[in-house]
């Protein structure tokens, strides 16, 4: 980079998810100003969930992402809960857990191989990888579809989950099916130790901008339940809203959130830093050496340590799904609505703390909705990140300077989809 | 004689892109069918650059279309692929992307105006014409399967 202004532009990140773009402005070698652009055009989902009634919410909700479909049926079926009070039982949480954790081993693995591996390695996508490399692709897609199975086997589709809703778990699953999936998450466990490999010996290195983690700390490490914890204080999904700050800037489609004046980080990075203790035995073993870890690029190795704690926790719920002798559809009544109530839910979407909140009236209708996702509360520190990765190399090409740019976004794993659609803007 | 590859290319317009998730299982699951038939010419998900803009052999599309940005982009993609497939409810009908198309605020119009945003939200059929449409939220994989199969038998 040369003195006096210079203007750094990158259109339409690549492998992500959505659509974002980042400008940087510098002036005399001096980072000035870092705009990290969300370019999803919103679809106003909370805004839209005002009026309906909360009976088919979460599938409507769905809709916001794709990837992470299910974190949203789940944060809004618990939010209703709350709200009401409502009662879930072992064998329900146990299946939400089982889904769960199917969607988390997909959701990663497509962000692990066909996202982040190609920087890893040095390409410029999958569909490049040299003869050393080419299984790489193949197990990818494997691990990928295996976690797509198990969503689907436990859910009744891969996204957009069908079988679940206020009225129970509507799923029937035989020893024959449990045992079949069994034995096909117990083969990946090979494939993701070599990625967990590659993973350890990334070449990446950039310490994060703030310490303040954020994370739901729980004794099985289950992405659904817990207390949150973020800069060590223990919040309640009632009290969070109150804790964090949030920004709005006008380039942006979306907010960005501030604790206490700083940026905080959320998603796999956080959640081995906080809660390591709470993974499977296995994966506890295989990240000891390397968590706590303030490398922002060793989100992505969390993210491998987790595939392998999904995998063990999965293998754990259908054992004990077959000791019963299989699933039968676990259905209620639909709930009584006869007042007004509020509910509040946080769960970890795989890219972080997931917030909702409704306001119900005595008719089960929404009369407000709240959702912050995790990648909106990590866009200040990406920014933040950024504008550290530049100034550490700012005699890099600026080709080469673009890639790695790049590659630290991709480390964070954003998901822009979720990120835009839903915030007020503040009228003063 | 090497058998010859068709250009593919995949984009996502306003949607959940929860479709284009189920093209990736597709594209884990043929793989090598799909290696021996396709080169990809634009797929954000999974490549940085792409060869050529547009003018490929069959342009799948995923989502609705609600700024100004994007309906020019689908003409153009429209105007130069041989075979233009849309994939899901959104690309389809609209919907569920075009919640706004129903709700009516200042924060609305404020967003329609600052960012350049269409008035309503319009599905992808009812700007550019399409030749093959498959519905689903998400599509299937097997259906995807299906018509690719299809449309390759059919020729191009």
């Amino acid at each position: 980079m040369h003195k006096g202004h210079d203007v750094f532009v990158i259109k339409d990140l690549s492998k992500i998810e959505g659509h974002a773009s980042l400008e940087v402005k510098l002036k005399d070698r001096k980072v000035e100003k870092v705009m990290l652009k969300v370019e999803e055009n919103r679809r106003f989902y909370q805004k839209a969930a005002v009026g309906k009634n909360i009976i088919a919410l979460n599938q409507s909700l769905s809709r916001i992402c794709g990837t992470c479909s299910a974190a949203h049926q789940f944060a809004t079926l618990k939010a209703i809960e709350h709200a009401y009070g409502l009662k879930v039982s072992e064998d329900e949480v146990k299946l939400r857990k089982l889904l769960y954790y199917g969607n988390m081993i997909r959701d990663h693995a497509m962000h692990l191989y066909l996202f982040s591996l190609p920087d890893v390695l040095g390409y410029d996508s999958v569909f490049e990888f040299g003869k050393e490399h080419k299984d790489l692709v193949r197990e990818g897609f494997y691990v990928q579809q295996i976690g797509a199975n198990l969503a689907e086997m436990v859910g009744g589709r891969a996204i957009h989950q069908l079988n679940i809703s206020l009225r129970g778990f509507n799923t029937s699953l035989d020893t024959e099916k449990l045992a079949t999936a069994k034995q096909k998450l117990d083969s990946l466990k090979k494939y993701v130790k070599k990625l967990i490999k590659y993973y350890t010996k990334q070449p990446f290195y950039l310490d994060a901008v703030s310490e303040i983690y954020g994370c739901l700390k729980n004794d099985d490490f289950g992405f659904l339940e817990g207390t949150i914890r973020l800069n060590g204080a223990a919040l309640s999904p009632d009290n969070y809203l109150d804790s964090i700050e949030r920004e709005w800037k006008d380039y942006s489609h979306s907010y960005t959130y501030y604790y206490e004046g700083k940026p905080y980080l959320l998603g796999a990075l956080a959640r081995l830093n906080l809660n390591l203790e709470a993974l499977s035995t296995n994966a506890k073993n295989l990240a000891q050496n390397y968590f706590p870890s303030h490398n922002i690029y060793d989100n992505n190795l969390a993210q491998a340590i987790e595939v392998m704690h999904s995998i063990d926790r999965s293998i754990e719920i259908i054992n004990y799904f077959l000791d019963k002798g299989g699933v039968s559809p676990l259905m209620k009544d639909l709930p009584r609505i006869d007042k007004e109530a509020q509910g509040y839910a946080v769960i970890e979407a795989p890219r972080g703390l997931l917030y909702y909140s409704f306001h119900i009236d005595n008719e089960g209708k929404v009369t407000k909705a709240e959702i912050i996702t995790p990648t909106a509360q990590n866009h200040a520190h990406m920014e933040a990140s950024i504008k550290l990765l530049i100034e550490n190399n700012l005699d890099l090409g600026k080709e080469k300077l673009k890639q790695e740019i790049e590659a630290l976004i991709r480390a964070y794993d954003p998901c822009f989809s979720c990120a835009s659609h839903f915030l007020r803007i503040k009228w003063s | 004689m090497k058998k010859q590859k068709y250009t593919i290319s995949f984009y996502s317009f306003t949607s959940c892109e929860g479709c284009m998730m189920n093209v990736l299982l597709w594209l884990a699951q043929n793989y090598k069918f799909f290696r021996e038939n396709f080169v990809i010419n634009h797929m954000k998900l999974l490549m940085a650059d792409s060869p050529t803009k547009y003018g490929e052999d069959i342009a799948v599309v995923e989502g609705a279309v609600s700024s100004k940005k994007q309906l020019s982009e689908i003409k153009e993609i429209r105007k130069n692929a041989k075979i233009l497939v849309a994939i899901g409810s959104c690309a389809i009908t609209g919907a569920p992307s075009n919640n706004r198309n129903f709700l009516d605020d200042e924060e609305i119009r404020y967003y329609v105006k600052k960012f350049k945003q269409l008035e309503k939200v319009v599905s992808i059929k009812e700007v550019v014409n399409v030749d093959y449409e498959l519905m689903g939220c998400p599509i299937s994989v097997e259906s995807f399967n299906t018509l690719i199969k299809q449309i390759i038998e059919k020729g191009i």
